[in-house]
């Protein structure tokens, strides 16, 4: 099947910066539509400036497609806009099928009622009438998977389990499309796994999901084609992983520090740039089992620092944290740090079975509190399959721990 | 439900433009019919969770009004403030007028802050935001059947003796119930733009209130005969006043162009809020 069921076509979105003008705009807005006027929208006013501007893109059925882009470069807005709850100022965007709500932390429930209610009216909120709530209801309440506090006030629920109940009753509802935004951040890794499961189950249908999430692993595993956001317009269109290696290419390069999931610190220690070396010396994309491999961090201090700490972090595809290895742990003092450096890590025989590992990196202050600048989800390590290997044995699972076989016969 | 993967949904500026006035009407009863099990549903969760960390509950229907009354009753006995002429116990008067009014002030002012009470859910759900504004009219409606048992007592206490068409009383809360609607779906809006106009709307409530003859018989000479002339409130409680203390509407001409009134002040309502109801999550 290859038919359109989100057509986005020019679309723009204006905000008003100062709180006052907002509201009188927005007065005058309902003055105009009142009276039959057109809004002239397309034309910016005083303090006015536009959040997105000129955005096209299509997503076929059984498409997950990404939004990436730093932190306001117009994401919720865009994915608000899908739902209908912003209209756009200029251009159009056609929906075909039922869309479900914004699938965010914190999905709107009553403070003082109980799960239970909640659910009712979460359900009516999108839609669903009597019947069919009550004969969702226990799928829905297994999936949250919140056992006795069903009949809590939902004010006295942890923030994960407010995310479950609101993305159980959201996907229970079968919206033809469905909008994600950034909830993996909040719920356990069981929960994780179990929205990922339900995603991948959902797109499988045939159904669409619009994605964004700062996670760029999570994206390139499960969207097939993503845009770039940024300073309001699409800088990048196409392919997933095109779209997010452009991405991480953009925030390594990028001089300012953001302060989001994907890069964030003081920016005092900046790391410049991260590469993968063999035992030449030599830059490398893939590696294999067994093979020596060198992580050579270079960075920049802007201002002399007092002991800090490297720290690289070695994640399967699922997020597990594999290893962690800091300059600390290693008893390696560093004095003072001050203008440019090189820091290596290296491995002389690489554990790792094939697959995809993505690495966190990042240097802190020497009371290991404040961040100067770590990189979330900027690298990834690929361990390509290989067949034999001499110096490691064959293994299954992600690494492989040296030990030894022995038999004693009675 | 229709099979939804044939629907197209367009977003484009100035929609309701390009599709005429017509079709408003035909949208808005479509919104309405479609979302009454929406409407019950939010109905339900704002009375249940009304009283949801009080210790009396329910009991604050009763209190209001008593003591709204008693504070009148001690200004009259002091002789600081004249009642005119009413027939019946003061008491019995007061609630049975205060019962109306609260339909209107609670509901006009639950209205106007409803939308605000669910900003969250407004940012996140696209949802019919009429039925939010008109399910905030049913508190005040409970509270008006809460208070007629409140009167029922009253009557038996002071011994008096209701006419026969008093069961025809719910019936006269319709018409406050239309204007209420009406006029809560206009400040809802403005609301959700300018927050003033709660804080003027609460401010007006409470003088209008004194305004209108609800703790006091009309008075026959001064200013306040001028005003309640043109004070729609006054006609639509009257009526329903009369009809359970006399059995008899005093002035019917009055209360039928109020229901007028009324009920176009409700299709006003509902039209300015269809056709502007695309700016409330930005700017709420």
């Amino acid at each position: 099947m290859s038919d359109v069921v989100i057509k986005v076509e020019h679309v723009s979105k204006k905000y008003c910066k100062a709180l006052q003008k907002s509201m009188i705009y927005g007065m005058a807005d309902i003055g105009r539509n009142l009276c039959g006027l057109k809004s002239n929208s397309e034309r910016l006013r005083a303090d006015e400036f536009w959040a997105l501007k000129d955005i096209s893109f299509e997503v076929k059925r059984g498409e997950a497609f990404a939004l990436v882009g730093a932190n306001g470069a117009g994401k919720t807005t865009l994915l608000k806009m899908l739902n209908g709850i912003f209209w756009p100022d200029e251009g159009k965007i056609s929906i075909t099928g039922r869309i479900g709500p914004l699938i965010a932390v914190g999905a709107g429930f009553h403070p003082l009622l109980s799960g239970r209610e909640n659910i009712y009216i979460n359900a009516a909120i999108l839609g669903i009438g009597k019947k069919e709530i009550e004969k969702k209801f226990d799928e829905i309440v297994a999936f949250a998977d919140i056992g006795d506090f069903l009949d809590t006030p939902v004010k006295n629920y942890s923030s994960g389990m407010y995310v479950r109940l609101g993305f159980a009753v959201a996907v229970h509802c079968e919206p033809d499309i469905l909008l994600i935004d950034e909830i993996l951040s909040v719920g356990d890794m069981a929960f994780q796994s179990k929205c990922m499961d339900k995603m991948h189950q959902f797109i499988s249908g045939g159904k669409t999901i619009i994605y964004i999430s700062h996670n760029l692993n999570s994206v390139t595993s499960m969207c097939q084609r993503a845009v770039l956001l940024s300073d309001s317009r699409v800088v990048e269109h196409g392919d997933a992983r095109s779209v997010v290696d452009a991405y991480r290419k953009k925030v390594i390069e990028g001089a300012r520090i953001l302060s989001d999931g994907i890069r964030h610190g003081s920016g005092d220690v900046e790391i410049k740039k991260v590469e993968f070396l063999d035992r030449n010396g030599n830059a490398k994309k893939t590696f294999q089992r067994g093979e020596f491999l060198q992580i050579k961090i270079s960075y920049q201090a802007h201002k002399e620092v007092f002991e800090p700490e490297f720290i690289i972090k070695f994640f399967s595809d699922k997020r597990v944290l594999i290893t962690e290895p800091t300059t600390r742990h290693h008893a390696i003092k560093l004095d003072r740090v001050k203008g440019k450096g090189v820091m290596t890590y290296t491995i002389e025989s690489l554990p790792f079975n094939a697959g995809r590992y993505p690495l966190a990196i990042s240097i802190l202050d020497l009371t290991g509190v404040m961040t100067y600048d770590a990189h979330e989800h900027l690298h990834e390590l690929v361990v390509e399959k290989t067949l034999v290997n001499p110096i490691i044995p064959i293994c299954g699972g992600l690494v492989y721990v040296p030990g030894k076989w022995e038999l004693n016969q009675g | 439900m229709a099979d939804s993967k044939t629907v197209i949904t367009t977003y484009e500026p100035d929609n309701s433009l390009k599709n005429g006035y017509l079709l408003t009407f035909k949208q808005i009863y479509q919104e309405l019919t479609e979302n009454k099990w929406l409407m019950y549903q939010l109905f339900k969760r704002d009375l249940s969770a009304m009283y949801k960390q009080s210790l009396i509950g329910f009991l604050w229907i009763f209190i209001m009004p008593i003591i709204n009354v008693a504070v009148f009753i001690v200004l009259g006995r002091s002789g600081i403030f004249n009642f005119g002429d009413i027939t019946v116990p003061y008491p019995i008067y007061a609630i049975l007028g205060l019962a109306f009014w609260q339909i209107f002030a609670n509901g006009v002012l639950a209205c106007s802050g409803s939308l605000m009470a669910v900003g969250d859910m407004v940012k996140r759900i696209n949802f019919s935001k009429k039925s939010v504004v008109i399910a905030a009219v049913g508190r005040g409606i409970i509270s008006f059947l809460i208070q007629i048992v409140l009167l029922a007592v009253l009557f038996v206490v002071f011994g008096a003796v209701p006419s026969k068409y008093a069961i025809l009383l719910p019936l006269f809360a319709i018409p406050i119930i239309f204007l209420t609607i009406g006029l809560g779906l206009i400040l809802a809006l403005l609301n959700s733009i300018v927050r003033d106009t709660g804080n003027l709307l609460s401010v007006s409530l409470n003088f209008l209130m004194y305004l209108t003859p609800i703790l006091y018989a009309k008075p026959r000479i001064g200013i306040l005969v001028n005003l309640t002339q043109y004070n729609p409130m006054y006609y639509l409680i009257a009526a329903g006043r009369d009809v359970v203390l006399t059995g008899e509407i005093s002035e019917p001409v009055g209360f039928v162009y109020s229901c007028l009134f009324s009920i176009s002040i409700f299709f006003v309502g509902l039209v300015f809020f269809h056709l502007t109801e695309t700016r409330i999550a930005e700017r709420i």
